[in-house]
């Protein structure tokens, strides 16, 4: 029952799996780490299988078009079974490593307390302090704490904070909610936010993407340089993520130099200071229009209309 | 009819089921030592080197396969590997006085060892810049009509000979080679179809990458991050054995093509003994310009580039001089479309104009329909270099046309020709000394930047001349 | 469903219709004579599509290296808030620094939804309408627009890499992004082309647009926007505003004659026959070139009716044309060896002596 469970859990919910089964000392991760290997072992057995399968059935269609005199249905069965044997080749070789693998169980590897993917989330954009996508948010969570969460949760993520919200929005003191749009005050699904930030924080106007970026740059060029003082490792990490957002701020970085934390504020403050006011003001004005809405559309935005009449004209 | 000459030799080879010659004599030299580079690149990565095959005519090739060519450590390993292998010719060519001759499989494959070059002679790695250097000779060549540096198999087979299908079809290698030795006893068309199917070019097929190469370069990546030397030794070597199975047909393709023209059946072309002079002679200044530290740019400046486009266009005049005089395809095509004159000589007079001044005059007649030319036009005797005429009158009368000329060279050897010969008059001789004259005069005149390329516009200076009547007949009377 | 739609269905036989996005419709462009093509196209088909489900076969393939790498090139240039693109602008002064207006289309309906798409394509049209409107919100910058082109009466969609114009520019110029290696003079001029064309597309499509507004549709221009990649590296070499007349040229004449296309293909086919049926495929006339290898994946089929059929252009384009009086290769074989039937006018008179000089002359060359 109890490897049951473990297997359960493995295939759902990776993170919460320490949180809620207790351990018991050096054993357990070993047991972890077998089981583990294990069911990546058995999953290559099941590809495997299908794999085999699939041949099975390529080889009844070659049967059948070479009794029926069918060319086409040949080739395509041929093709198939081609594609197919390289799949077996690259799984067989999986599966003899893995199995190879199992047989030493690697030294334990030590596997540190996971916070909840919103959490994560949350601290995240805490240190950015801007809407931003979920990839650059799994990216500065892989810098500093060494886990990367798949962007592709965050889509989820979004809507189950926002089903949670409607039954008990005083649940918890901040939920992860979607950047709005200054124009139309409807959701931008792929630029997050937390919902303890101010109103004209999470409106995104027409130089928002910019400033924003400039913002995130001089927010990570800080958290870089007190890393590089306090002799962190996470320093490299952040520099890697921190160089292709500076190299987009004119004069901001130099090839084939270390990042300069001083020249990047610097260089990003002074393109802010051209458009940080207008930029204000455009996210103001479209606060000013939420001046009546509820409290979930202040924080989800507007519903979004769909255009009928054009999805008729379009070919299908 | 030069188009049509084409047309019908793709036709007869149609009908045969075989490509058909179109030329008796060879059309390029094959150097001795002649390499044979074969190399594949990463789909979208078009300054990579998967893997390589290196060899000569008549030898098995020396052949090296990086795992994943986008890591630079393993990549620049693959090009120092290189360097050895052509340091060492080249050196040997310099020292023979000759020159290094790369054959490729395609125009591709030449425009991926071009794009290579270009690439890295700008790299950081010392040895790995050499390797560009070299490799830009050849690179550099390539554009040059007559060049013999860089040889693309499928233009030398197709200068020989024509298939049954689009040129286009007969950049690969492998449908070209099934056209000139077809399997016997089976349908042409299908052959074809089946040697398509194995690449030829610069690059794996699509379907190879997606079903076979790509998950073998994940695997030996994942290896290298899981630190697994052992499952990374092993998936280099699937991933070199899958290589080899492509690199290999290519280089043997490749070979194939020298061999079949290097076939004695293939007539000898003086035309050619100048071209590897001027080869040689080139590429022996391209080594003092490295020994003395001069760098190859990217980018030409205004001048070099002024420099350059004489150069070729004074080799494009040279090589087709050269060609109609040695090559009897050349001649041929040349006396069809008028660019060559065929006459038969019908009347030669030496005539006195003062007292020991004499003119030695001649009239020819041709039945050619395509002739291009014109009172004032310089012809020279295709067969003998000291006769050149200078027509003085072209008159049509039905299908004949009469030439009448002033000999301006070559008077006693004019007066030695019965009536009655048939002459082949043509470009003159080619004059390979009257690029390095003009860039004398060019050096001269460039000395100080043109005004298209100063900073500064002169004023205006319109002239002080009356504006004629009649602009045209004024230009005409230029001339 | 719409008439027009309604006719498509009809044609498509059952099959769903695809994006077939810049790259089909320009493919029209390429080779105006196919109807085969045209019919497939207009009728919201691809190609591969044909290949793989109707005539049951392995669809072309692309490498996943080079897909890894193209979409890698446009992560580079479209992530981080456009910032590569603008920074590459800047640098070459078609952007000024107050021109930092940005907004990512994609950004507000990531899915692949009809209801997201028809989102993205209202969001394109009404950052679209602001500039026309000379509002100073209007982006410089829209990445990932969603535009439509309207073929006889149904819209495709046209997704761009982006669209860009300065404050001081009227209108916004289409812009692609290509991981071609840029090498300057000696880029290949196919992909080139290939580039300005799919660009073309959309200006097409912004014409479509300006009109239905009614604006002039002269504010398009026929400028586009190209931006390649350094051979070895993700460094991106912008080119803009380069000439594409020829190419908006050739595309509009290819959609105008579209409906006649439409009304011909159905006239041609027999009752409830479909482009679903292998042989109503093969039945429809084509025009096999020396190019079709570049753009369709049905090149192979093509190569194979024009052998069956003898037809000239399986030697070249200068052959099909040389070779047209006598209408078939086998007629011009007959010609040129004296044998069949005898010339059966001056055009095959003529032909058949230039056929015979010219033998005579390859004899002469090749055995000299």
């Amino acid at each position: 029952m109890q490897y049951r469970q473990i297997m359960q859990y493995q295939c759902t919910e990776p993170d919460n799996v320490s949180a809620s089964i207790p351990k018991h000392g050096i054993a357990w991760k070993s047991v972890e780490d077998y089981t583990g290997i294990m069911s990546h072992t058995l999953s290559i057995a099941e590809k495997l299988t299908r794999n085999a399968e699939k041949l099975q059935q390529a080889y009844a269609g070659l049967a059948k078009a070479l009794g029926v005199g069918d060319a086409v249905g040949r080739e395509r069965a041929q093709a198939k079974i081609a594609e197919y044997n390289a799949e077996y080749e690259s799984l067989a070789e999986q599966l003899r490593f893995a199995e190879l693998e199992a047989r030493e169980i690697a030294t334990p590897r030590g596997r540190k307390p996971a916070k909840p993917l919103r959490e994560l989330a949350l601290d995240a954009l805490d240190d950015l302090g801007v809407p931003a996508p979920p990839a650059l948010i799994a990216d500065l969570t892989a810098a500093l704490t060494g886990i990367r969460p798949s962007p592709s949760r965050f889509a989820s993520l979004r809507r189950d904070e926002e089903n949670a919200a409607r039954r008990n929005v005083a649940a918890r003191p901040a939920w992860i909610v979607p950047a709005i749009n200054a124009a139309e005050l409807t959701a931008i699904p792929r630029l997050l936010c937390s919902s303890a930030w101010s109103l004209e924080r999470r409106i995104v106007g027409s130089r928002s993407m910019r400033t924003d970026h400039l913002r995130i740059a001089e927010s990570l060029a800080r958290r870089l340089k007190q890393l590089r003082e306090a002799g962190a490792p996470e320093s490299k990490n952040i520099e890697r993520l921190l160089f292709p957002i500076a190299r987009a701020i004119p004069g901001a970085t130099e090839t084939g130099v270390l990042v300069d934390t001083d020249k990047v504020t610097e260089a990003a403050r002074a393109e802010l200071s051209v458009l940080e006011e207008a930029d204000r003001a455009e996210r103001g004005e479209a606060c000013a229009r939420f001046a009546t809405s509820s409290p979930h559309v202040r924080l989800w935005g507007r519903p979004v209309l769909i255009d009928t009449a054009a999805a008729a004209r379009a070919i299908k | 009819m030069a188009d049509l000459l084409n047309v019908v030799a793709r036709m007869r080879a149609l009908e045969q089921g075989q490509a058909v010659r179109i030329v008796s004599q060879r059309q390029v030299l094959i150097q001795p030592g002649a390499q044979i580079l074969t190399m594949l690149s990463m789909a979208g990565e078009d300054t990579s080197v998967h893997a390589v095959a290196v060899g000569r005519l008549g030898v098995a090739p020396r052949i090296k396969v990086v795992a994943d060519p986008r890591r630079r450590d393993d990549q620049y390993e693959l090009l120092r590997w290189l360097l050895p292998h052509f340091e060492t010719y080249y050196a040997q060519c310099r020292a023979e006085g000759t020159f290094p001759q790369i054959w490729v499989s395609s125009d591709g494959a030449l425009g991926h060892l071009d794009t290579l070059a270009d690439r890295l002679r700008f790299t950081d790695d010392q040895q790995v810049q050499r390797l560009g250097e070299l490799w830009t000779y050849a690179g550099e060549r390539s554009p040059i009509a007559g060049q013999q540096a860089l040889i693309s198999a499928t233009s030398a087979l197709t200068a020989h000979f024509a298939t049954g299908q689009q040129e286009t079809e007969d950049e690969h290698l492998g449908a070209l080679l099934t056209w000139i030795e077809p399997p016997p006893g089976r349908d042409i068309f299908a052959a074809v179809a089946m040697a398509e199917q194995q690449p030829m070019g610069a690059k794996t097929d699509p379907r190879f990458d997606a079903d076979e190469l790509q998950p073998a370069v994940a695997l030996f990546n994942k290896a290298r991050k899981d630190n697994d030397v052992r499952a990374q030794d092993f998936h280099a070597g699937l991933i070199q054995q899958m290589m080899e199975g492509v690199i290999r047909p290519i280089y043997t393709a490749t070979q194939k093509g020298m061999a079949i023209l290097s076939d004695p059946r293939w007539q000898h072309n003086a035309a050619l003994v100048s071209l590897g002079e001027q080869e040689a002679s080139n590429f022996a200044r391209f080594m003092e310009a490295r020994d003395e530290g001069h760098r190859l740019p990217y980018h030409d400046s205004a001048k070099a580039a002024a420099f350059k486009i004489v150069a070729r266009e004074r080799t494009v005049d040279n090589v087709e001089a050269a060609f109609v005089r040695h090559d009897h395809a050349a001649r041929e095509r040349g006396a069809e479309s008028g660019t060559v004159l065929r006459g038969t000589l019908v009347d030669r007079q030496k005539v006195r104009l003062a007292p020991r001044i004499f003119e030695t005059r001649m009239v020819l007649s041709t039945a050619q329909d395509s002739l291009h030319l014109r009172a004032g036009d310089e012809l020279w005797h295709l067969d003998d270099p000291k006769l050149c005429i200078r027509v003085t009158e072209v008159e049509r009368r039905g299908p004949i046309s009469w030439v009448s000329a002033i000999v301006d060279k070559g008077k006693r050897a004019a007066l030695q020709l019965d009536i009655g010969n048939v002459l082949d008059l043509g470009p003159e001789n080619p004059d390979w000394g009257a690029t390095v004259r003009e860039f004398a005069q060019m050096h001269t005149r460039l000395a100080s930047a043109p005004w298209t390329h100063a900073e500064v516009v002169p004023p205006a200076m319109p002239s002080i001349r009356p504006r004629p009547n009649d602009l045209l007949a004024a230009v005409e009377r230029l001339v | 469903m719409t008439p027009e739609n309604a006719r498509l269905h009809q044609l498509r036989g059952g099959l769903a219709p695809v994006e077939v996005g810049a790259r089909g419709i320009e493919s029209l462009a390429r080779n105006a004579d196919c109807t085969r093509l045209r019919a497939i196209v207009i009728t919201g088909l691809t190609p591969s599509k044909v290949i793989e489900h109707v005539l049951g076969e392995l669809p072309d393939a692309m490498s996943p290296f080079a897909m890894t790498l193209t979409q890698a090139f446009e992560k580079r240039l479209l992530s981080n808030a456009g910032g590569s693109l603008l920074t590459v602008y800047r640098e070459k002064g078609h952007l000024d620094p107050q021109d930092a207006k940005i907004t990512n289309v994609a950004d507000l309906a990531p899915r692949d939804t009809q209801v997201d798409r028809i989102r993205r394509e209202r969001e394109t049209r009404r950052l679209i309408e602001l500039k026309l409107r000379g509002d100073p919100a209007a982006p410089n910058l829209i990445l990932k627009p969603r535009l439509t082109l309207t073929i006889v009466g149904v819209t495709h969609a046209i997704e761009l890499d982006y669209l860009v114009a300065s404050d001081r520019e009227p209108f916004y110029r289409v812009g692609v992004i290509k991981s071609y290696a840029d090498r300057v003079g000696k880029t290949n001029r196919a992909h080139i082309r290939t580039a300005c064309r799919e660009a073309s597309v959309g200006t097409l499509a912004l014409q479509q647009l300006l009109t239905s507004l009614g604006q002039p549709v002269e504010l398009a221009g026929d400028r586009i926007d190209m931006v390649l990649k350094a051979p070895g590296s993700f460094t991106p070499r912008l080119y803009a505003a380069q000439r594409a007349e020829s190419e908006l040229a050739s595309l509009t004449r290819a959609l105008a004659a579209a409906p006649s296309d439409l009304d011909q293909i159905e006239q041609m086919l027999p009752a409830g026959a479909s482009l679903a049926q292998p042989e109503v495929i093969e039945a429809l006339p084509n025009h096999y070139c020396s190019t079709c290898k570049e753009h369709c994946a049905l090149w192979q089929h093509c190569r194979a009716q024009a052998q069956a059929q003898g037809n000239a252009i399986i030697l070249g384009d200068q052959a099909a044309e040389q070779l047209a009086a006598a209408g078939s290769l086998n007629r011009a074989m007959d010609l040129l060896n004296g044998s069949g039937r005898p010339p059966d006018n001056r055009a095959e008179v003529v032909l058949a002596a230039e056929l015979r000089a010219a033998s005579t002359l390859l004899d002469r060359i090749a055995n000299g």
